[in-house]
């Protein structure tokens, strides 16, 4: 039974937002109502559910969060200091709440929030399609109180020139920010998202976002997403992907900040000649809990997947990587492949591995791997060799394991952007051990 | 191919009922049934007390259900929870005073304990339904000082040693099935190598299932003191009936230092018909712990069996410098279900563990391989491979693999492939186009796939493996 002095400022809160709903359309009011009761039934997963074995949310579900409406209008000085130095139209939430007032109007895409976007059919149309994914409870939670969201529609045929950067900014300490990303693609539309996630230092707060993407026939869509949060933070975040005929998807996630962060990767493929790749990268130092799970459903014959997942863990962090394929009956010619490597780089550093394949058709090629191990001790002789000292040959050889992910992101600004916070993560590593 | 799972079609050669008078307890389970199976078998008042302790922990035990099989509700309270061959009351002394009917069922086997006796080798030791029928070549064991016997005897016999080692490895509080079957146990086979022997002979039990509605739940416990050797050989068939069977075993292996020890099973329980009508359920829990330093424990299973089967032998690596080892073969056809895999769970320094598993599955079946390899903190240098790879034949068939894979520390490695995919069109038509026929290269491709874990049987069971899965094509032209 869930701890209902956990739950009750959760309640309070939706009460709270009761005026606001009032403004929304009536099927999504519904389904707020149907999942903050689910969310008050089932209460924060605990490490008895499966799905969340190795990931301890006590210290989450302890702390009080709470989403505060007025947060949503105060005022937001550091928007210049935070806008990235590349060319690219930038949108903003803070403290998980959309701002169009400082953000970008991308040309070419349909940029509208959320409480607006309810009343199109449009939306209503993108969202049917959505209830294939099981949920759990932190995902009912962003259904029920994620109220500040956007709905971007890439129309047909549209190749966007420039990526979209969508900068999520927490500095509310306590503050509940449960940001809700919803993107069309039309058939045969080209687009590259960035999410990156950020937060004021010293705040504890909770990031709990989903990002919603259909692709319609032959949309090609690239996705990065950058967690950076702050240590003291908590983060999880859905990233879910409908991808219809000969549509591609590339997703990149990275994880760098908070104390413990999961993210799930959900694709379902309801067309045949879907493509996806899922590639993360985590790095943890500390006592960070860095979790990726992913669930791969091929619903559709000769749809490939390709996954990618890789944790250098220093300190006693932990990395854990859940992935689950799914090939269902007549989904013939599929082909799916899982990797998880893990480089433990100090004696307290943990990592736990479940990578799942369910294959229910014979004319397919699945398979896994998983690796844990340790930096390569030959190879680390060899630079020493060349007159290297140790700390830097180990850095060398941890970028190097991490450059393969890297080389995913096909923007050359956002690369170097992200190889520098990598570097100084793996520096604070270095010092650490 | 009109039908690709014909080739693993045979039609069961054990299906036959040998008509021998039992004595059976009443059905259902309650304390007076423990009280009686435990009078039956004349045993020490400690193995009561344990016995009704297990019930009562069973009791509040509820039945697992994370296991990727399907099957429904299993009344216990309408399953006969001992029955015994009535003629062999008195229990035989040599070979002549047992029961020729039951003599009869073992040569249609194809495991003849005449033929046993002088034939050296193997000595075996057969449980039919709950009790131990015969063993073979006691004496000669004796002067090498092994100790094999059936439980129940070595319960009188030596029973500091079951007291010692009795749920040593699987404790009552372990699972559902590991519970119900320390309460109701009725026989098995019990080994005790002493120091520094090495077991003359490969040793072996054949389990069979005869009567009707009866459940099976035997008790094996081997254990190798330090420097010891055995090799030992399991393994089991049962009648054909509509109705399913339960057949919950629990089998320990203690290994002290240097010791080695080598299980292997043939399973071959009864799968049901074409549309999944009876079968056994096999739900069995096996555990070797790897006590002493540089122990070893090599588990192999030829699974083939069974409506159901549900079952892990895993390996607890304690001891520093242990090995585990875990091969596995195991197909599935028609509306079999299989969920079986290994823990090797590294708790010394210097630990190695291999896990070799390859699944095949046909027509309806279902294959799972779930298995965890777990490395805690002072397991330094430990190491694991795990290769698990999974044969489709037929668009109606499925196959799950469901590995975790816990390091907790950073001189370790844990390594874990796996694949799914079926026969190679290639190889086949390679195959074909040398004039093969296609169920010969289908079953000479399935037997290449399984070569691996064929290598680790010992000759005999090696053989009876081959044949179980490739020979028995005949009559499936397709």
């Amino acid at each position: 039974m869930p701890d209902m002095t956990e739950l009750q400022p959760y309640a309070d809160v939706y009460g709270k937002l009761a005026p606001l709903r009032r403004r929304e359309a009536d099927w999504l009011r519904v389904m707020r109502d149907d999942a903050m009761r689910s969310f008050l039934d089932q209460g924060f997963p605990t490490v008895q559910d499966e799905a969340w074995r190795y990931t301890d949310l006590r210290a989450l579900s302890g702390t009080r969060f709470v989403t505060d409406p007025a947060a949503s209008r105060t005022a937001f000085e550091n928007e210049k200091s935070l806008r990235p130095e590349l060319d690219v139209d930038t949108l903003f939430f803070v403290n998980g709440w959309f701002r169009p007032q400082i953000s970008d109007q991308p040309a070419g895409v349909r940029v509208t929030s959320l409480p607006e976007a309810g009343h199109s059919p449009e939306f209503l149309e993108t969202m049917r399609h959505f209830h294939h994914f099981p949920m759990d409870s932190l995902q009912e939670l962003n259904v029920a109180l994620g109220m500040g969201g956007v709905f971007i529609e890439v129309p047909d045929h549209t190749k966007l020139k420039r990526p979209l950067y969508i900068i999520h900014w927490s500095d509310s300490h306590g503050g509940l920010c449960q940001p809700k990303t919803v993107l069309r693609m039309g058939r045969g539309a080209r687009a590259t998202i960035i999410e990156d996630f950020r937060g004021a230092e010293g705040k504890m707060y909770f990031t709990n976002s989903m990002t919603e993407t259909f692709l319609d026939r032959g949309a090609a869509l690239e996705h990065c997403k950058l967690q950076s949060e702050d240590r003291a933070a908590f983060h999880a975040a859905v990233f879910r992907a409908i991808q219809t005929e000969e549509s591609a998807l590339s997703s990149i996630s990275l994880a760098f900040g908070s104390r413990l962060a999961r993210h799930t990767g959900d694709v379902l493929f309801s067309g045949p000649g879907a493509k996806c790749s899922l590639t993360a990268l985590s790095v943890g130092e500390g006592d960070q809990v860095l979790d990726h799970v992913t669930g791969v459903d091929h619903a559709s014959p000769a749809c490939g997947s390709e996954q990618l997942f890789k944790n250098i863990l220093g300190g006693s962090s932990r990395g854990i990587y859940t992935g689950r394929v799914l090939v269902r009956r007549d989904a013939q010619k599929s082909d799916a492949h899982q990797t998880n490597r893990n480089l433990l780089l100090s004696g307290m550093a943990k990592a736990d591995s479940r990578p799942q394949l369910e294959i229910l058709a014979d004319d397919v090629k699945c398979s896994h791997g998983a690796v844990i191990g340790q930096l390569d001790e030959d190879s680390v002789f060899y630079l020493r060799s060349r007159g290297i000292d140790e700390k830097v040959a180990r850095g060398i050889l941890a970028t190097a394991f991490a450059a393969e992910i890297l080389e995913g992101i096909k923007h050359d600004g956002l690369k170097e952007k992200v190889l520098h916070r990598m570097r100084e993560k793996l520096k604070r590593l270095g010092e650490e051990t | 191919m009109t039908d690709p799972g014909s080739f693993l079609d045979k039609e069961y050669r054990y299906g036959f009922v040998t008509p021998v008078d039992s004595e059976t307890a009443p059905r259902g389970l309650n304390e007076d049934i423990i009280r009686f199976i435990s009078k039956k078998k004349n045993e020490p008042k400690f193995m009561l007390r344990w016995r009704l302790k297990a019930y009562a922990e069973w009791k509040k035990m509820k039945e697992p259900s994370w296991a990727s099989v399907q099957y429904p509700a299993i009344d216990y309270q309408d399953i006969i929870y001992y029955s015994a061959p009535k003629s062999q009351k008195d229990g035989p002394k040599t070979m002549d005073e047992v029961d020729k009917e039951i003599l009869k069922t073992y040569e249609k086997l194809g495991i003849p304990l005449e033929e046993q006796k002088r034939l050296a080798g193997v000595a075996v030791d057969a449980v039919f339904d709950s009790v131990s029928v015969a063993t073979t070549f006691r004496g000669k064991l004796k002067e090498s000082g092994v100790i094999f016997c059936p439980f129940s005897e070595a319960v009188r016999t030596h029973p500091e040693l079951v007291e010692k080692y009795l749920g040593s490895v699987v404790p009552v509080t372990d699972n559902f099935f590991a519970a119900l079957n320390s309460a109701v146990f009725s026989d098995g086979s019990f080994c005790y190598v002493p120091k520094g022997i090495r077991c003359p002979m490969e040793l072996s039990t054949y389990f069979r299932i005869n009567s009707a509605d009866i459940g099976q739940f035997e008790r094996t416990l081997i254990i190798a003191d330090d420097d010891a050797f055995v090799s030992y050989l399991e393994g089991c068939t049962a009648p054909i009936r509509d109705k399913n069977q339960l057949h919950a075993a629990v089998v320990e292996l203690v290994a002290h230092d240097r010791a080695s020890i080598k299980y292997s099973t043939v399973q071959n329980w009864y799968a049901g018909d074409r549309d999944g009508k009876g079968g056994i359920y096999n739900f069995v829990t096996k555990r070797g712990l790897c006590k002493g330093v540089r122990s070893k424990i090599s588990w192999t299973q030829v699974e083939t069996g069974s409506a159901i089967t549900w079952k892990y032998p895993s390996c607890i690596l304690a001891g520093d410098d242990s090995v585990g080892e875990f091969y596995s073969v195991a197909t599935v056809n028609n509306h079999q279900q299989a969920d079986t895999g290994t823990k090797m769970i590294h708790l010394g320094k210097n630990t190695k563990s291999t896990v070799i598993s390859k699944g095949i599955s046909a027509r309806f079946g279902k294959a799972t391989y779930r298995g965890l390899v777990k490395i805690v903190p002072r397991a330094e240098n430990a190491r694991n491979y795990t290769q698990c790879d999974s044969l489709l034949i037929g668009d109606r068939c499925g196959a799950n693999t469901f590995p975790y894979i816990e390091v907790e520390n950073h001189s370790s490695r844990a390594e874990h492939e796996a694949t799914t995919s079926r026969i190679d069109e290639d190889q086949l038509f390679y195959c074909r186009q040398r004039g093969m026929t296609a169920e010969n290269a289908v079953s000479m491709i399935v037997n290449g796939f399984c070569k691996e874990v064929f290598r680790n049987l010992p000759m005999e069971f090696a053989v009876e493996a081959t044949r179980l899965l490739g020979v028995t094509l005949e009559g499936s032209v397709g």
